[in-house]
């Protein structure tokens, strides 16, 4: 066993492939614990990041320099009002702020930022309104009159209910005329665009931009408001490990997750592959015959019929009548591409049994007095042990490509990520408006090709060092 | 007499899997939907068409092409269906499918052809190099980038290649439409035309030569790197004759021989190969149209492409199996 | 005692069916080594294989201790493959190169249930060793076959075989793949079972001058026939068919002079087309004559000890 081990770690293309599959490996069984997001197809796990956010390291490239991450942070009332009798802290979260009759009372708080602008600008806080009818507070950003709040409820002014806290959120995303001043004051043909042109005027560049609350008494009595401190949060431009996909989802999420399936599904094909290969081939090699005759022709048959296309076929006429066969679609794939992809494993076993099974050794075993069952898992089966492990390191690549074209295709899984239908968003979204997210388009692609050659050459160190005959399969 | 007896052989299996194809297809599409229990007809039918019911669409195609007879009954008519091209009409496309296929089998051959032959001398030719700098550092970089390419998902490099070449550097166009027409929506004519047509299909036709090198460049490496350390080349060295001679001469001619096989195989499988091509470059070829047909649930489509894709493999592999002794000597018409 | 009686073997190819057994009767008496020469493709080795059952022939039977051995069954069978085993040429091959030495001799013995016990199996298979010469036995037990030598592992062959205490061994050119230097001590393992334990063994060879040194009785084969057969003494000393003269003729003797004494072999100049029917060896022999080429001889004793198929005697 120690000379099994120490053949296999001089290899150089071993080690590597070891590395690889056992990168992937951690990824897929760790997946849970290294994303939140189990299944970011699904909205309630998109907008994570701005849509086409680039990976968090990536700033550190010249042309991804300034883009901001996702902040959120409780902004602080600057230092001037804690000596003013008008505003004071009530406790560690809350300000107490005291408006004199006709008078207006302004609490800035400046916000430190250090990018360029932000997909969006959301602002949010509790307010707690005296019991009157006369009191107005407005939010400013900069110079930008950005919402309204009073008891009254005349748009753009957005009602808030006297004497109650009232949960205030600001969102540039959900601006509109009717709720929103500025908004209002543009012209009509630019009040749509807002939403996505706010983030800019507001955030421009890095800076300190004040946030303004300012809280309007038009009452004749003195009267006090309460306020939290106003939570900031924006989506960010650079977001974790690898970015973001058009719908703001983490594609490292998509990436492990994609992993996991694609792993699981391909080492679930291959072993059902090499089981039916194993049966087949071992019968039609071993017995030979007219079973080896019937089993070839079989095998010839589906090895003879185009693959894909069959793929595309059978998919589809599944999906027109899947409303009665009513599986998983999943296992559906994992079904027939196993079925499929027999036929190349059967053969190989088929050749090396025959091979096996004609030589003196073989014979010796009879002449000493083994059974046929016997010879079959003492002398033939141990012997094929390399081809077998080669043959499942083999169809792994095949049963992932095949699976991918097929996603790829929109034919396959679209519920939730597997490296092929993230290659095939990805690329149906790399265009000329678009760009290139490489951060999006590559992780896939390189993931199947590395995992390929890394199962490639396990399987081919596998085969030599597990076949003491030299065997040789295509 | 051996020949005579070897041909035919060869000729009654091949018949024979062709009748197993028309068996299986019509296991697919016939009986599959019989055991559960729909009307095949149901299959053929678009939701609507021409503003008349579903249901009477489907009694119309019941009576037109026998579909609620008896399934021994159904079967002898759909083998003699397929024997003599009658493969339906398309729901999708509104037109024969056999008119369908035979107007994009030319734009997938002229796609396969010449990526074929040029990813075989390109497999040979650094091939050769890998055997004469066996185990340097050109042979392994030569190596790792072909089992590289046998393992990069078409569709993906595929999208790559036609961003950075079409969209981003502009270097070929990427629209058929648009290539072989003037700005003004005309067709071009004469040389232009062809030009134009060439020029858009330098890209797909390069990029399928890449991905189909890599299994022939290994095949031919590897058998070359067994056949030199072999007693036969040893005993042509023992006679003095050159390294340079012994690889171009002899090595390479047995070399070669499972490089023809795995071209044939693959010609033998070409429109089914290029499926993820045509669809990336948009090209209308065979591969698209089932693509098409699977998207749109186009089952009289499918079940032609399919038939034709399968009976083509079965025709080359017959031509295969007659001229492949006449490359490999050491098989013979048994 | 173990006797094949008129074996036929027919191999189809294509198109020419090979008679590699065509009607050869040979008895291997107790206690008896006897030999089988011919050159390649005579039919020797498919003559080893069909005694042991592991080929079917066409026609003829092999009886064992007189009962065919073709329709034994059950109990019977395993016994009849326990006390007749078999030496291929070839040790690497005959040898499952992934199992231990240990596990190449223990395999018979688990097969027929000869040890009750691990220990047991141990002793056995560390006897086997050491009565083949392997010493010391318990480094040669767990080694793999492909870290011994050519002749250390055709040693382990043999002690596989003789750890089931066979009676009967057809040995099929165990020696010609060895070192010369190796043989001889081979050899005086097959003659000391022999000694010991009264083994049959049926020594196949292409070499008659090994059989010289251990064979009690010759048969010399010629394209599927035996056409000359008798006791060493008697056929290497008179031998009779212009072939098995041929064939001692071209055992290399130290000293060139002597070999004219032994007799002179005339040759054939140029070799004549088979006609189908004669006698196999008429087309390459010098004495052919008129009736050779008509039917084939059969095999007439010279004397009680010695037979041979040719028109000349």
């Amino acid at each position: 066993m120690n000379k099994l081990l120490r053949d296999l770690m001089s290899r150089k293309t071993f080690i590597f492939s070891v590395v690889v599959i056992g990168f992937f490996a951690v990824l897929a069984v760790a997946a849970p614990f290294l994303t939140p997001y189990n299944n970011p197809y699904r909205v309630g796990q998109q907008f994570v990041a701005a849509p086409y956010a680039v990976p968090a390291w990536a700033t550190v490239f010249p042309q991804y320099k300034n883009l901001p991450p996702d902040v959120r942070i409780t902004l602080t009332p600057s230092l001037a009002y804690e000596s003013s009798g008008e505003v004071s802290q009530l406790n560690s979260s809350t300000l107490k702020v005291t408006v004199p009759p006709g008078d207006t009372v302004n609490v800035t708080f400046p916000l430190r930022w250090n990018w360029s602008s932000p997909y969006d600008v959301r602002l949010s806080f509790t307010l707690v309104t005296p019991n009157t009818q006369y009191f107005q507070v407005n939010l400013f950003v900069r110079d930008f009159y950005l919402m309204s709040l009073s008891p009254l409820p005349i748009p753009p002014e957005v009602t808030v209910v006297p004497g109650k806290p009232n949960p205030v959120i600001f969102s540039t995303e959900l601006v509109n005329p009717g709720n929103s001043p500025y908004v209002a004051s543009l012209p009509v043909q630019d009040q749509s665009l807002a939403s996505l042109e706010l983030p800019k005027m507001l955030l421009p560049k890095p800076g300190t931009y004040n946030v303004t609350l300012s809280f309007v008494n038009t009452g004749k009595t003195t009267e006090m408001f309460l306020v939290t401190l106003p939570g900031y949060s924006s989506l960010g431009y650079a977001y974790g490990r690898l970015g973001t996909d058009d719908n703001g989802a983490s594609v490292f999420s998509e990436f492990v997750y994609g992993a996991r399936f694609d792993l699981y599904l391909s080492l679930v094909a291959s072993a059902i592959i090499i089981g039916i290969g194993l049966i087949i081939g071992l019968l039609a090699g071993y017995v030979g015959g007219f079973t080896d005759l019937t089993l070839n022709a079989f095998t010839d048959f589906f090895l003879l019929i185009p693959g894909l296309p069959l793929l595309i076929v059978l998919i589809s006429i599944f999906d027109i009548t899947g409303t009665i066969v009513n599986v998983n679609k999943a296992v559906l794939i994992l079904l027939i591409i196993s079925l499929l992809s027999w036929p190349g494993t059967a053969k190989i076993i088929r050749g090396q049994t025959l091979t096996l099974r004609n030589r003196t050794f073989v014979e010796a075993a009879r002449a000493l007095g083994e059974s046929r069952m016997r010879i079959l898992f003492k002398h033939i089966v141990p012997n094929l042990m390399g081809i077998l492990f080669a043959q499942l390191a083999y169809d792994v690549p095949g049963v992932i490509l095949a699976e991918s074209g097929l996603d790829f295709l929109g034919l396959g899984i679209t519920e939730f990520p597997t490296w092929g239908n993230m290659l095939g968003y990805a690329t149906n979204n790399v265009s000329f408006v678009n760009g290139f997210a490489w951060w999006w388009v590559l992780p896939p692609g390189l993931g199947i090709v590395f995992i390929s050659v890394a199962f490639y050459y396990f399987g081919t160190a596998m085969l030599d060092v597990l076949s003491p005959y030299k065997l040789r399969g295509e | 007499m051996g020949l005579i007896r070897y041909l035919m052989r060869r000729i009654v299996e091949r018949l024979a899997l062709l009748f197993a194809i028309l068996v299986f297809n019509f296991f697919i599409f016939q009986v599959l939907p019989t055991i559960y229990g729909i009307n095949p007809a149901q299959l053929y039918v678009p939701l609507t068409y021409k503003g008349l019911p579903r249901s009477e669409l489907v009694q119309a195609l019941d009576r037109q092409f026998g579909l609620n007879l008896p399934l021994d009954e159904r079967f002898f008519i759909y083998i003699k269906s397929l024997l003599t091209l009658h493969l339906g009409i398309s729901m999708s496309y509104e037109q024969p499918v056999i008119t369908l296929i035979a107007q994009r089998l030319p734009v997938t051959a002229l796609l396969v052809i010449p990526s074929l032959i040029l990813s075989s001398i390109l497999a040979i030719v650094f091939g050769l190099y890998s055997i004469s700098r066996q185990g340097k550092i050109g042979d392994s970089v030569i190596s790792f980038t072909a089992i590289m390419t046998y393992f990069i998902p078409a569709f993906w490099l595929g999208e790559i290649v036609l961003y950075f070449f079409g969209f981003y550097l502009r270097i070929f166009p990427t629209n058929l439409g648009e290539a072989i027409t003037t700005y003004n929506g005309h067709l071009l004519t004469g040389f232009a035309y062809w030009a134009n047509l060439m020029k858009f299909l330098t890209l797909p036709i390069l990029f399928i030569t890449i991905i189909s090198y890599g299994v022939r460049n290994i095949l031919f490496r590897n058998n070359g790197i067994e056949l030199m350390g072999s007693n036969f080349v040893n005993y042509l060295r023992a006679r003095g004759i050159s390294e340079r001679k012994i690889l171009y001469k002899h090595v390479t001619r047995n070399a070669v021989i499972p490089v023809v096989t795995r071209v044939g195989i693959d010609l033998a499988f070409l429109f089914a190969g290029v499926v993820f091509i045509e669809d990336i470059f948009n090209i209308p070829g065979l591969g698209r149209l089932l693509v098409r047909g699977a998207e749109n649930l186009d089952v009289p489509l499918l079940g032609g492409d399919f038939y034709v894709i399968s009976l083509f493999a079965v025709i080359i592999l017959l031509a295969l199996d007659l001229i492949y002794p006449l490359i490999d000597p050491r098989v013979k018409y048994e | 005692m173990i006797e094949g009686k008129d074996l036929r073997v027919y191999f189809k190819t294509r198109d020419v069916e090979v008679r590699a057994l065509d009607g050869v009767s040979v008895a291997v008496k107790e206690k008896e080594i006897v030999g089988v020469v011919g050159e390649s493709g005579s039919g020797k080795t498919t003559l080893g294989r069909t005694l042991l059952n592991l080929q079917r022939p066409v026609g003829g039977e092999v009886l064992w201790n007189g009962k065919n051995v073709f329709k034994l069954r059950g109990r019977e069978e395993r016994e009849f493959r326990r006390r007749n085993q078999i030496i291929y040429q070839n040790p690497y091959e005959a040898i499952d190169i992934r199992l231990k030495v240990y596990d190449v001799i223990a395999e018979g013995i688990r097969v027929h249930r000869l040890a009750s016990n691990k220990e047991e199996e141990k002793e056995m298979v560390m006897n086997a060793l050491r009565d083949v010469g392997l010493n010391p036995e318990e480094e040669y037990a767990y080694s793999l076959p492909n870290q011994l030598s050519g002749g250390q592992l055709q040693r382990v062959a043999i002690a596989r075989a003789l750890v089931l205490n066979p009676t009967f061994i057809v040995a099929d050119e165990p020696v010609s793949m060895l070192d010369m230097s190796v043989r001889a001590g081979i050899l005086e393992i097959f003659q000391r079972q022999r000694e010991e334990k009264g083994t049959e063994i049926l020594m196949i060879t292409h070499d008659i001058s090994t059989l010289g040194y251990i064979a009690d009785r010759i048969y010399v084969m010629y394209q599927g026939k035996v056409i000359e057969h008798g006791s060493a003494d008697a056929l290497l000393e008179k031998p009779l068919h212009p072939y098995t003269q041929a064939l001692i003729t071209a055992v290399p003797i130290p000293d060139p002079s002597e070999r004219a004494k032994l007799f002179s072999v005339k040759i054939k100049e140029k070799e004549e087309e088979y006609n189908g029917k004669g006698c196999k060896y008429y087309p390459r022999c010098p004495f052919a004559m008129q009736s050779c080429r008509e039917k084939e001889p059969e095999l007439k004793g010279v004397s009680s000890d010695h037979y041979v198929a040719c028109y000349l005697y």
